[in-house]
């Protein structure tokens, strides 16, 4: 989804838009806002994950040798 | 012993939500797995009916998506066929807790259930065709 330059890249509060939970709803995205970038680059970094601006979780992104692995919460 | 519903009603909701529908101890169960791929990152998502209510005129279920993301599913019979309409529910703003809600609020109609649940219904789509919705204002 996110290279790790992307990665690197995104400061707090930046947005990220994904694909729609339910497309043959509707083409809404899922959006994740930027929540927390703890220490340098190659930390863990925090999106706030909402669809029609409810909250579905937490989802932490880590830039590590293989790309980037993520953690759903 | 587990029954499954064939009723016309309960069929347009399992055909909805796309998950088995059953009938275990008087209450409805159903659950899967959605998986979603945002980009090239697949995600699974836990769907599960955590509350329904039926009765002749309209069957009604809630089922839990992810987070405070849950669906609010009616069906309800026109003559021909079913009216069939689908609500995106905010949980952190529901009017009590999402599990047995239905059965609690005992609502008279579909109607009578988005009123009670307020400001929890985010967005209401109704079935226009086979997996074709359209957004209700």
């Amino acid at each position: 989804m996110l290279t790790g330059e992307e990665l690197d890249s995104l400061k707090i509060g930046d947005l990220v838009e994904v694909d729609p939970i339910f497309p043959a709803l509707s083409n809404e995205n899922v959006v994740m806002r930027t929540a927390e970038r703890p220490g340098s680059i190659g930390d863990t970094v925090v999106f706030v994950v909402t669809y029609f601006g409810i909250t579905i979780g937490r989802w932490e992104a880590t830039k590590n040798a293989g790309g980037v692995s993520w953690k759903f919460g | 012993m587990e029954i499954r519903m064939k009723s016309a009603l309960m069929w347009a909701a399992a055909d909805a939500l796309g998950m088995t529908l059953k009938h275990e101890k008087g209450k409805i169960t159903g659950s899967m797995k959605r998986d979603v791929s945002f980009g090239n990152l697949p995600v699974t998502f836990g769907m599960q009916v955590v509350s329904s209510w039926l009765d002749t005129h309209c069957h009604m279920f809630i089922v839990k998506v992810v987070g405070n993301l849950a669906l609010f599913l009616t069906v309800a019979p026109t003559g021909k066929d079913e009216d069939v309409r689908v609500h995106l529910l905010n949980l952190a703003k529901m009017p009590g807790k999402a599990e047995s809600w239905l059965e609690e609020a005992k609502p008279t109609s579909a109607q009578d259930a988005g009123k009670l649940l307020g400001k929890a219904v985010v967005k209401s789509f109704r079935k226009v065709g086979k997996n074709k919705w359209a957004e209700v204002a």
